[in-house]
Order: C-alpha cells, then structure tokens, then sequence
C-alpha cells in the first residue's frame, strides 16, 4: 500500500497530458496587465538608503532612480541629473537636477531631497549599511533648487560608480517624515513603480507610476512602464515555484529547479532569463599556509586537472559557464590571456608532479613525498551547486593521483574553519562591477581583517601594492592594465582553482516581452509587456 | 483549581529563562555576527561594492550600534529586563519592533496549526473509532496500515506531492496558495496528516481498552443502543489520552508549520523565524521563541484543564 502511494504520483505524471497553448507571435508593446514574480529573494524591507542586498536592489531598480545611470564600464548618462561637473581633485562633484521629476507622493525632487537623503544615509542615527559608498563626506551643499554640489575630505574617483547606484537614490523627504518607521516597507522615491503594498508578508505589490517621464535616454520606452502592476511572491521552495510557472500561475520564476533549464531553453512556451554576474568568480583559493597546496607545484597541477567545461555542463545543466581567472570574463578589467591558462590536461598534471619529486602510491593511488599523501580537504558551503562541482572535481583530482576531499557544511560552519586555518581550500566568490573586487579576495589585510576574504591566505607585497593602486587610480585604462598585472601574478602563482562563472537564472512564460537586465545585473520592469493570455494571468 | 491555573503559570518562569537561554547561548556560539552577515550580503547586492571600504572602525561601530559590543550576560540581562515590559528590540534586518514582526505573522501561523490540527482531530478520531469498532478485520488493518503511512511520510515531500497531484495534474486547487480557506486545504492536509495517524493509532488503542470495560458491558446488556454506547459512554473516557497527545502535537505542529510554509509559500512565524536565524538576527529569533515557549506552555496547560471537563473523577490537585 505504501509503494502504490508512493507510486501514485508518479503515474499521474506519466498520464495526464500537460495543457500547451501556442505562444503569440511578436507585436507592439501593450500598455496593461499585472507581472506576477515568483522569488525566494524576499527583501527585509525596501529602502535602499538603510541596507541594501541583493533582494533589495532588483525591486529598489524599479522603484528609485539614480542621478546618473550606469550603460557601460566607465560610461554614464544622465539620469535625475541632467549634467555633472566633477572637481579636478575628485574631492567635489556637482550635479545639476531635471526640473520636471516628482517623487510618487507628489512632492518635487530638487538639491532639498538630495541632501536630505545623502545626509540621513550618513547620520549614525540611521544605522546605514551605505554610508562607506558617501566615501569621506563632508556634507552636501545646495547651490540653488536644483543644483547640489557634494564634498569630500579626501580624493574619490569611485564616487562616480556608487552615485549611479540606487543605494544613493533621492527618496522624498516628505514621506520619510510622515511615514516614519513605515517608510522602510514602502519607501517613496521617483522610480517607474511605486510601491502600493503588502497584502501579506509573503506578498508585495508595485504599481506603475503614471507620471513617469525621465527615463535614461538607453531605455527604448521613455514613458510610463507598460505593466500596470507587478506582483512578487515569495516563495522558498524551489519546486512551488517551478510548478507556478508550468501551470501558468506566475509569469517569472526566479531560481527554478536547475533541472528543468533544458526544458525551459528548448520548450517554446517559455524563455530563460540568465545574466552571468560579473566579479571574481566561484573559486577554491588554495590556501598557501599549508601543505600540500603551499606547494606551487601541486597547485598547478590540480589546476590542469580540472575540466571545468565539464563541470559547467554536467554539474549546472549549462546554466554556468566555465571560470577563466581571477575575473569574470564580462568584466571590463578581464585580461584576455587568462584563457590560455591551465587548459584541461591530465597529462601536464601528472607531470608536474613527477617533475617535483612526487611519487604515485601504489596501493592508493594517490601522489606522495617524503610519504605524505597529497591530500586537500575543500571546505565549503553546502549548496547544491557546490556539492555537485565539488563532487565532480574530486573525481578528476583522483585521475592524478590527488586525493580531494570535500567538506561541504553550512556557512556558518566553513568562516569558523576558515578562522581556525584548517582548509587546504576554501571557498568564495564576489559579485562585484568593479574589478576592485580583487582586493577584498587577495588582499593581505584581509586574511584575518576586514571581511577575511583572503581566504587563499595570500601575503604577497607586490600583490597588495597593485591591489592598492588599482583603487588609488581613476584613469580606467591605467586601472585596467594595473588589473591585468594582478590577474597575471595571481595566475602565475595558481592560487585557486577557477571553477565557474554564476548566472542569474530566471525562467518565464515567453509571452512576457522585453525583458532587460542593466550593466549591473539588475533587471528593469520598465520596458516590460505581456502578450496575448499572459494578461490573463493574475487577473 | 485557581491555585492549580496559578502553580501552572508560575511554571512559566523557569521554562521561558531556560529555553531563551538556551537559545540566547547558541546564537551567540555560532561564528559569524549579524555584523558580517550584513556586510557579507551587502557583498552579493548592487556594485560598486569595495569592500574595504568596511573598516574596522565601521564593523565595530557597527556593533556597537545593535549593542552587540557588551558581555554576553549584560547583553541577555537587558533583553530579560526589555521583555518584562513588552519590548522585545527590533529586528537588526528590517528595523521593525519584534513585537510587530511577530503579530503580523502570528495570524497564518495560528490559522495553519489550527487547520492542521483540526484535520488531524477530526480524521484521527474518526479512523480510530472506525478501526476500533471494526477491530481485528481488514478494516482496522486499513486504518492502521494508512497510519503507518501517514507517520513515515515527511511533511516536506507529502507537502510537494499535494501540489502535484491536487494542483498541478488535476487543477482543483492553484498551486500559490490563495487568501482564505481554499489556500489552507493543502497546507493543513501535508501538516496534519502526521499528527492525525498518531491519534487514530492512540484513539483505538484507548477506545478497544475502554469497550472491553465492565461499565460498557452493563450498558450493553441494559439493551442501550450500540451508538449511545460507543459515543455516550465509551468515547468520552477514551479520549483522555488522546486530549493528552493532542496538546503535544500542537508544538509539533508548529514546529512542522515552519516546513509547511517554505513549501507552500505561506507567511507565518516558522518562516520568519528560519530566515531570521540565518541571517543572525538575534532580537527576532530571541523574541520568536520567547513566545512560542509561552504559547506552548498555555496550550499544555488548556489541555491539562480540559482533562477535568472530560472526567470530572480527575480532581486537578490543590
């Protein structure tokens, strides 16, 4: 009786035919509709001035704007700001304001509100995960209505960068007094929606903003968003959210079962929605402090031995593309010759063992000197996309003769191994736009400082001083050669297996229409539509 | 029975400073600081991220600010003397009062542990009686083997495969569970599924001892009708244990709410309370479970009150 229960489902898989309506050709955009969103990435609140993570930035994308927005690496176009002056110090940028920008409640946006925000974002009262992107602040001073001029004590190029964030966005002045500690559910700034509300904790609702008219001249729609209302549920569990979106109950699925992204690719029902995110890469940095990967011989090695095509294709359905080096090759700082690094050869693996004195066990198998076996312990985190890379790598290793064993656990668990130095690999990976991202992985001051990122535990001088100046600069070609030095003494040194570069994975209904992520891996609702019987969903 | 309620509550007291401790203690145990945890998300969030930019003057400001820079036993102290007085801090994520985070999704918490246990009750008892009346045929061995099922089957996958079958091949129900009763059905099937076949095995267990009484033969033999028997006379007795169990698997209940709601995508106190944890946010996990103590402590006590309506031979000491 158990096993029919068992069975039961299975059977009804097999049975029952699968409803499959034809997708609508291509047409104009169609004002109207409702976007429904399924996603774990439930946000803990929605003002960017306070914290801003991942979960906040993809809603706070939709429903703020920045003084400038980002199109390209070290390129910007106006946003609230219809020009900017930047001191030649890089200790004072001024902005000058659109005179036509209201923020939801009604209220204008002028220098007020900027102020307001930049100083609220900095007061100790606010507790603002933000303030170190305000650099060195002085204070913001207002020239007239509509012009802002803000001052730092010290030299900052990179603010350039953080003000096109949504972190930095004017929020109304009016309502954060009105509103108080509600403000942070339902924030009101200028952005394409607005927020109407939470008719549950699992359930938020953005309605588009009908006066909306300055958007950035790289959006093909410069009017009010086409979808009258988005809706995100939130949902943690993988398999509801895959089922929403095959019965037609939700138009997006954030993060759907991995497994069905061949389905998703091929059925043309739907569509894939993936943006690689761009930074340093998933990677085990070899810890250097210890044997047998203190030994660059054996760092090398393994490095040979890994396929990471393989990997990208197997362990992520390809939703994953193989890891190249220290940055992502999207990135604008990516240097070229990266590729030619470590292609996959059992062979050079081998015999760059041999070459230094290892000799092969042969009971074990495995590789030794002076009879200790080459043996790496890989402590990370237990997510399935991990486990499976992970599991897969252990196998290659065991073709050369390296034992690779794999300790997957908790977060927590893998920072309180890291602390206590006992890994020979760790594990980390950061989404970052700035190749600047390089110095919170390699920097000295960062194995047991700061975020203890270092996790390859890299003390190199010569390392840290172009980390250093990669930072200190701001001509973007001098950043970008100074990166690729970085990138070639990293490679030189082999201090990680580079493994994979991440996607954002979205699947949805192909009749949901222009769908944008921007340069930052955000997606914009702006330029949205649905077509055809994807109006009907969710009315 | 005043002073019975009164010694009761006073149980309260050790019961809510052991479990807070308790907890208090492993939060603080685990290596990363809401601190990091909230630099380390900002990390994965919008470029530009620097993060040097995090220097230790800032983590440390940072602690100090959420008061996570005083001794540990200081730290407990304030938020024991905080909680006397109904204020249970905010939580470090969404800066909101824990006392509102928590009455916002106290509702679909409650509303699902009494669905659950509703359904698990009323199917429990009545499969029970069923295999107890019809004892030893295929019709008790039916029940009971449904019971077996229903205790090895996890909520997590039954949950999964309720969608399945029920909403995705067959179509009666949307899979995004929908305000109101229709959203509850699933949901209340998947958590009180377990705790129904624990009542149904306990209720004819109880009521086969009970019918097997000289009382009941008497009754019978007086010529009094099989149902009035059976519910009048037999059922009653036999349901103290069961009441028992009942008051049980209501913390069980709850703690299988926090699944339940993952899978179906509910708001409730279980899924506030697991993210809660993981992102470190210690106010709201201390708060969460500071109710939840007292809330089990009162549904045990409800149930041990309940004892005395059913038999009223029970005399709860004085």
């Amino acid at each position: 009786m158990v096993l029919a229960i068992g069975l039961l489902p299975v059977l009804m898989l097999f049975l029952t035919p699968q409803a499959a309506p034809a997708p609508a050709p291509a047409a104009a955009p169609q004002p109207g509709g409702t976007l429904i969103i399924v996603t774990h990435q439930k946000p803990a609140h929605l003002d960017p001035g306070v914290h801003t993570s991942r979960y906040t930035a993809m809603i706070n994308q939709n429903t703020h704007d920045s003084l400038i927005w980002q199109t390209d690496p070290n390129k910007f176009v106006p946003g609230l700001a219809e020009r900017w002056e930047v001191a030649p110090d890089f200790k004072s940028y001024t902005f000058y304001l659109r005179r036509d920008v209201r923020f939801h409640d009604g209220t204008p946006l002028n220098a007020e509100a900027v102020k307001f925000t930049w100083d609220r974002i900095r007061d100790p009262k606010t507790r603002s995960t933000r303030a170190p992107f305000l650099g060195d602040y002085l204070r913001t001073e207002v020239l007239d209505t509509y012009t802002v001029r803000v001052h730092f004590s010290d030299p900052y190029p990179q603010f350039i960068q953080s003000v096109s964030s949504v972190g930095l966005a004017p929020v109304s002045p009016t309502a954060v007094q009105r509103l108080g500690e509600n403000f942070l559910k339902t924030p009101v700034a200028t952005g394409p929606f607005k927020v109407e509300g939470w008719p549950d904790e699992n359930t938020l609702v953005l309605v588009r903003n009908p006066d909306y008219r300055w958007a950035p001249s790289y959006m093909r729609n410069r009017g009010p968003a086409f979808l009258e209302k988005v809706v995100f549920k939130f949902i943690n569990e993988e398999q509801t959210k895959t089922l929403a979106l095959e019965k037609r109950e939700a138009h997006v699925a954030e993060d759907p079962a991995r497994h069905m992204a061949p389905t998703f690719r091929n059925d043309p029902r739907y569509q894939l929605m993936m943006h690689k995110t761009s930074g340093v890469p998933q990677h085990w940095p070899f810890n250097v402090t210890r044997w047998p990967t203190s030994d660059v011989a054996v760092r090398r090695a393994a490095s040979y031995a890994m396929d990471r095509e393989k990997i990208a294709r197997i362990a992520f359905f390809n939703t994953a593309t193989p890891a190249k080096g220290p940055l992502v090759d999207i990135n604008w700082a990516f240097w070229p010759d990266a590729k030619k690094y470590y292609p996959y050869d059992t062979g050079k693996a081998t015999e760059i063992l041999e070459a230094a004195g290892y000799k092969r066990n042969a009971s074990t198998k495995f590789y030794e000197k002076d009879g200790r076996p080459v043996r790496m312990r890989l402590v990370t985190t237990s997510t399935w996309e991990q486990v499976r890379a992970a599991t897969l790598a252990q196998q290659m290793m065991k073709e050369v003769g390296i034992d690779f064993v794999v300790e997957a656990m908790v977060y927590d668990a893998t920072v309180e191994r890291y602390a206590n130095n006992e890994y020979e690999l760790g594990r980390l990976g950061l989404s970052t736009f700035d190749p600047d991202g390089l110095w919170g992985a390699f920097h000295s001051s960062q194995i047991t400082g700061g975020t203890q990122w270092n996790r390859g535990r890299l003390n190199n001088k010569e390392l840290d001083t172009l980390l250093d100046r990669g930072r200190e600069l701001s001509d973007p070609e001098q950043r970008k050669r100074t990166y690729y030095q970085v990138q070639k003494m990293l490679l030189d040194m082999a201090n990680a297996l580079y493994v994979f570069e991440d996607h954002y994975f979205f699947a949805g209904l192909s009749c949901v229409r222009g769908w944008n992520w921007n340069v930052v891996g955000l997606y914009e609702l702006h330029g949205v539509w649905l077509e055809g019987d994807c109006r009907r969903i969710g009315n | 029975m005043r002073s019975y309620i009164r010694r009761r509550l006073l149980t309260l007291v050790p019961v809510v400073l052991g479990v807070t401790f308790a907890v208090f203690v492993m939060l603080h145990l685990m290596p990363v600081d809401p601190v990091m945890m909230m630099i380390t998300e900002l990390s994965s969030g919008q470029a530009p991220i620097q993060p040097g930019q995090v220097t230790e003057d800032r983590y440390a400001a940072m602690r100090r600010e959420m008061g996570l820079d005083r001794p540990l036993l200081v730290q407990y102290g304030a938020f024991l003397f905080k909680a006397v007085r109904g204020d249970l801090g905010r939580s470090f994520q969404t800066r909101r009062t824990v006392w509102d985070m928590i009455t916002a999704n106290a509702p679909a918490t409650i509303e699902l542990a009494v669905a659950g246990l509703g359904l698990a009750v009323l199917l429990g008892i009545v499969l029970g009686v069923i295999a107890a009346l019809y004892q030893d045929t295929w019709v008790d061995a039916g029940v009971m083997a449904f019971s077996v099922t229903g205790l090895s089957l996890p909520s997590f996958w039954l949950g999964i495969m309720l969608i399945l079958l029920i909403s995705f091949k067959l179509g009666l129900l949307p899979v995004l569970s929908p305000v109101g009763w229709q959203g509850l059905i699933l949901p209340a099937l998947a958590l009180g599924l377990r705790a129904s076949a624990v009542i149904a095995r306990l209720t004819r267990a109880s009521l086969v001892e009970i019918l097997n009484l000289d009382y009941i033969r008497t009754a019978r033999s007086k010529g009094l009708p099989g149902n009035t028997v059976v519910f009048k006379h037999a059922l009653k007795n036999a349901l103290i244990p069961v009441v028992t169990v009942v008051g049980l698997q209501f913390g069980n209940l709850l703690s299988g709410a926090v699944i339940i709601e993952s899978v179906f995508g509910r708001p409730g106190l279980g899924s506030m309370a697991v993210r809660a944890i993981l992102f470190k946010d210690f106010p709201l996990v201390q708060g969460t479970v500071l109710i939840l103590a007292i809330s089990y402590v009162c549904v045990n006590l409800l149930v041990d009150l309940s004892y005395a309506w059913l038999n009223p031979q029970i005399r709860l000491e004085s």
